[in-house]
This record gives structure tokens, sequence and C-alpha cells, in this order.
């Protein structure tokens, strides 16, 4: 008896792992596809260069997002998605504002600015 | 009659300030409410609207703080506001020995003027679309009247608190912030004896945006104005239904003619594809006139028809100067021109440079304000213009003594393709622009900043000085002949207002962008600084100055007096 549990839990918690991780984070668009992050690339110089990032991810009022090998694609995700806060300034939350393949798109070009010039 | 009345109780008033007594409540006794309405103007230690007085002068006859002596101030006071987001952008009132502040997330505190001690606090419970909007989260300063105080919200309501004890008298919804492109209140209210006036945000939305007239005593909107004239002619096709609009900064009152002025906000999207708003579309960047009682139109002026470039009229502040017995209204657009009129007819008097470097217009008709030689931006090419969007745009200051106006400028420029774009579809956190303007270097020379004195009717330079870096707060001229800025960097400054010499300096830690204001509490003259450097505007700042982006933010009021 006690093992069946004992089986039945593990298997369970193996479950919730798989399910966790095939959660939000899963691009649903191919990252590297040049199309994608055309696209990418005119959706952020429209919606994010207004007031807050600079113009092809330049620093403005928020930070330099070229040649940025330390953000990695699941932390830009779900930056967009659901903003950021400090004291003094906040990034709005994205989600159910913009849809979610845009918010891929944006991702994937903010990823090819890693080897910027 | 009102104005011995007005000494004797400024007598008795710094008497029992003198004396140590409670100054809040014994001020209280001596002034009702609808004796101080209509006193204010004639007490010289109240800061009691945005401007200071219905003139709109931003101009203290205060001068015990005076150009012999100003080297002597020495901080008497800090109070935190506790929320930095988006910095201090406010013009606190002082009313009585009581200090009316209004910070982030429109936080709202009383203190004590001599002290910056808390009397009240009010902060309210905001909806959470303030999170997902733009234009947040800052307030620009609250209204005072009839024993209440007065603000706009970020979620797009009015709030009345008693002015005593800080509770809600009433809250009304004006604008469905979540339902207009998240349209909403930014800017102080003017309190126009039977109504209070509020103008929205913002010509960089797709909504159609309005100015309203609400019950000081209940909150009941009694009137709206539409910014977007309602004619075809005006607006072709549909869209008026997105063209933006709005009064995003304090109007002016005339108690004598019961006339509300705004600069209104410029037409969305802010670059036209070149048919998305057909038309000359009134009334955005203009000056209008409307009845107190009704928010009908009595007259309006168009400085930009059909704005191409985002030179809205909201600006600043409307200006009365009086000379020769005539009355002028003098205002300053974003196009880098000021426009100088005859307050009852709306009649064009002058319209003279404030910026140097202007290249979208080749001149502009002083007599009827006719646009000469206009530089069309066009759809496909990369255009460039000047002058930069982000003008110095918070209040001037105009002193009787000197007969100059003094106004913080931003000689820059820039550049944008235009993109079409769909309102329907513009998310509530962006804007309905049609391009991103980038900042720019004017051509063959460095984007700098200048502090002017002038003649505001004629334009004619008095004294200027040039700085690297431009200035964005308010300005505060004082009968001590002392002139009163802030820079970016958290500069509290003093100038010799008839020279430009600079005769003190402050660091306070973090930047300006609210107005400095000067008042008495306890027996003397205090100038209070809300210090702390923040604001959307900010980011197109850094484009020409990056080191801006690495400015500390803050929020405190910080208080100076003699030692």
């Amino acid at each position: 008896m006690n093992l069946i549990k004992s089986r039945a839990a593990a298997a369970l918690v193996l479950a919730a792992f798989f399910i966790r991780s095939a959660g939000a984070a899963d691009p649903t668009i191919d990252l590297n596809d040049p199309n994608n992050i055309a696209t990418g690339h005119r959706a952020f110089n429209t919606n994010c260069t207004q007031y807050c990032h600079g113009k092809d991810g330049r620093i403005g009022r928020g930070p330099e997002l070229r040649n940025r090998k330390d953000l990695g694609t699941e932390e830009i995700y779900s930056t967009i998605m659901n903003g950021k806060s400090q004291p003094a300034k906040v990034m709005p939350a994205w989600k159910g504002q913009l849809d979610e393949t845009t918010i891929w798109q944006i991702t994937a070009y903010i990823l090819s600015l890693r080897n910027a010039e | 009659m009102q104005r011995s009345i007005a000494c004797a109780l400024t007598n008795r008033a710094f008497a029992l300030a003198m004396s140590g007594s409670a100054l809040f409540s014994s001020l209280t006794l001596a002034l009702s409410p609808s004796m101080a309405a209509e006193l204010r103007d004639d007490i010289p230690g109240n800061w009691p609207m945005y401007n200071r007085t219905y003139d709109g002068t931003r101009y203290s006859p205060l001068k015990e703080i005076a150009v012999d002596n100003v080297q002597n101030l020495q901080v008497a006071w800090i109070a935190q506001v506790g929320n930095i987001r988006e910095g201090l952008m406010e013009t606190p009132l002082v009313i009585d020995g009581v200090v009316y502040s209004i910070g982030a997330m429109n936080r709202v505190q009383a203190l004590d003027a001599a002290t910056g001690k808390e009397i009240w606090h009010y902060y309210p419970r905001l909806d959470e679309v303030v999170n997902e909007i733009f234009l947040t989260a800052i307030s620009r300063g609250v209204a005072f009247g009839d024993g209440r105080i007065y603000f706009g919200t970020l979620d797009g309501r009015g709030i009345a608190l008693d002015a005593k004890t800080g509770k809600e008298l009433w809250s009304a919804q004006i604008v469905p912030t979540r339902k207009c492109g998240g349209c909403n209140f930014t800017s102080a209210p003017v309190y126009a004896e039977n109504v209070v006036v509020f103008g929205q945000t913002g010509g960089d939305i797709a909504q159609q945006g309005k100015i309203f007239g609400l019950d000081p005593a209940t909150g009941k909107i009694v009137w709206a104005f539409e910014t977007l004239k309602d004619d075809p002619k005006s607006w072709g096709g549909d869209s008026r239904k997105f063209g933006g609009g709005g009064a995003w900064q304090t109007g002016a009152y005339d108690p004598k003619t019961k006339t509300v002025f705004y600069g209104t906000g410029n037409p969305a999207p802010d670059y036209d594809p070149g048919d998305a708003r057909p038309g000359d579309n009134k009334w955005t960047s203009s000056v209008v006139a409307l009845d107190a009682a009704t928010g009908n139109l009595k007259w309006g002026f168009q400085e930009v028809p059909h704005d191409l470039w985002d030179y809205d009229s909201a600006t600043g502040l409307i200006t009365f100067v009086e000379r020769n017995g005539k009355r002028s209204l003098v205002h300053y657009n974003k196009s880098g021109f000021v426009y100088v009129y005859d307050p009852e007819s709306g009649a064009l008097q002058n319209v003279w440079r404030m910026n140097k470097i202007i290249d979208w217009v080749e001149s502009i008709d002083p007599k009827t304000g006719e646009l000469k030689g206009v530089k069309t931006p066009k759809m496909g090419v990369t255009n460039h213009t000047c002058p930069w969007l982000v003008g110095s745009w918070e209040a001037p200051s105009y002193s009787p003594d000197t007969g100059l106006l003094y106004q913080n400028v931003v000689e820059a420029c820039n550049s944008f393709d235009i993109q079409r774009m769909q309102p329907e579809t513009v998310p509530l956190a962006g804007l309905y622009y049609g391009g991103s303007p980038e900042a720019e270097h004017p051509p063959g020379a460095k984007a700098y900043g200048h502090l002017d004195a002038r003649d505001p009717l004629t334009g004619e330079v008095k004294w200027e000085l040039k700085f690297d870096q431009p200035m964005y707060s308010s300005l505060l001229t004082t009968a001590g002949g002392l002139l009163f800025a802030g820079d970016l960097k958290g500069n509290a400054l003093a100038y010799d207002a008839a020279t430009g010499k600079q005769l003190w300096s402050f660091y306070t830690g973090s930047g300006f962008r609210g107005g400095p204001v000067t008042y008495t509490a306890a027996g003397h003259q205090y100038v209070l600084f809300p210090s702390g450097l923040g604001g959307l505007g900010l980011g197109f700042v850094t484009q020409l100055w990056p080191e801006v982006a690495n400015y500390p933010a803050g929020g405190a009021l910080v208080a100076f007096r003699l030692k």
C-alpha cells in the first residue's frame, strides 16, 4: 500500500514538474526566424520606444538591451508579460495588451541584439 | 474694504504665529472659507493655487529673502513623500501655514509649513488600471477653494477632501480611463468659484479629450467642453472619434470676466500619414476661453492648425500681463513661439520666437498667426524638425517688478518616420503616436538649454543663461528680486532676477520637475522646493543627455529659510 502511494506521489510530482516547465515560458514561434525578429523589431519600436526604451534597444529610461548576454529567453518574455517594478520606475505588464505571438516576436528581437554592434 | 480686512487679518495671523499658538487652527478661525476665497490674492504669505494667483505669474510679494541675503538660506525641514515613482512633479500649495502636497499615485499630504510635520494624509485606492496605462504616476498639484482640496486622479476621477481633516467629501468618475486609451488627470484643477475645472490627458491617446467643470460641493459634472470640435470640416471621416486633444496642463481663471482659459493638447495621431485626420483639427493645439458657468466657448485660437509635430498648447501656463492699462494673455506653445492675446476678445496681439532653432515653419504672422513656409512631414522618409517636442513645458514666471517673463528653453530637434496605426489596436500602455520620434542635436550644433528673461509682449531678450543641460523645473520670482529654479542634477538655485547672476545653490540630491513656492510660516519667509527626478519626458532627455539615466530618483519637499 505504502509503496503504491509513494510511487503515485512521485509520479504526480514528476508530472507537475513537466506541466510547470511546459507552461508560459515555451516559445510559440521560432525565435531565430528572421521574419519573427523583424516583426518583433517593428513592434518594439512602435510600443516600447515612446519615452521608455531607446530605439533599436538603446538606453533610455529603460536599460541598454543591446549586447545583453545576461538576459535569457524566459527572463525577457516574463518581463514583457508581467512588467517590472522599481521604486522610481515601473514597466507596465504587456500581457493582455499585446498578444502572445507579438510578445514572443519582441523577445526574439531582443535576443537578436545579443551580438549587436 | 477687502484689502484692509486682509491686512488686518494678516497682521493678526502673524501676531498669533509669533506668540507660538497653534498656527493652523488660529488662522482657520480668523479666515472663514468664504472670506478666504475672496482674499486669496491679497495674502502675500499664501500660495493658494497652482500659479499662486489668478494672474498666473508665479510671483510672490514676499521679500524677507532678498538679493542681499539669499546666500544665508538654510534648510528648515525636509519631508519625504514616501512614494518616489516618477519623482515629484508638483507645485505644492501653502495656505494659512499648511502645505498641501500631492506625490506619486495621488497621495496627498497636509504638512505644517513651519516644521514639515504631517497633519493628515489621504492615500486613495486607485483602480488597478493605473499600473497598465502610459500616463502615470504623477500629479502636478491640487486646487483649493471653499475649504476643500480638489485633485484629479490617475484612474480618471475628481476627488474633494476637507482641507482641515483630509476626509474625502466626494469622488466622481469623470472619464473612463480603461475605455479612453488610458486618459486621466495629471494636472492641478482650477478652482473657478462656482465650478472646479479639470483638464484631461492627452493628445497622444486614441480618444476624445475634454475639459470638465464640476460642482465644487458635490462633484457633479456641470459641463464638459469638447476639445475636438464637432465639425466634419475640422475632422474628416471618423477621425474625430480618436482625435486626442484634451488639456493636460492647468489652465487659468479670470474672476472678473468669469472666464476659464486652457491650452489644449495636440491631435492624434501625432504624426499623420497624410489622411488620418483631414481638416484643421480644431480645437487641438489651441488656446480656448470658456464661460466658467457653462463651459461654452467664448473664443478660441488655434496656434498650430492641423498640427503635424506634437506642438500642442497644453504647456507652461497662461500668464496675464498688465501694461499701460492694457491686459494681455501670454502663452508659450511647444512649437517654440509665444502668442500674445487680448484675453477678452481673443484678438492676437503678437507672436514672437522663444526658441532660437526653429525650422518646422519659416515664420508666423504676428497679427494673424498665419503659418508661412510650413515644412510638412511626409510618410516614407525620415523627417527632421526643430524644435524638439520635449521642450521645457512646465511653468514660467512673470515678475511685475522687472517686467520680465522668465522661461526655461530647450534647443534641440527630432527625427521621425511616420507609421500608420490603427487606433482601436493601440494598447493601454502605448500611445497613438503614429511614429517614434528620436531626439537629435540641431544641425551643426549641440543641443543645449537656456534660461531667458524676456519682455513678455515683444520677446526682447533682457538676459539669457546658457546651460549644457536644460532645466525642466517651473520657475518662481519674488519681490526680493529673486528668481528660483531647479536643475536635473538636483541643485536648487536662486538668481538675481534683474541680471541673471546666480546667487545661491543647494544640492538636494535629486533633480527637479516640479515648481518651487514661497510662503510665510511662524513669522518668516520660506522657499519650498519639491525635489525628486522622474517623469516620462526623461526617456527622451536621455537620448541627448544620457547621463540623466543614472541620476538618482527621489521625492522630498525641502524647505529653506534664512538663518
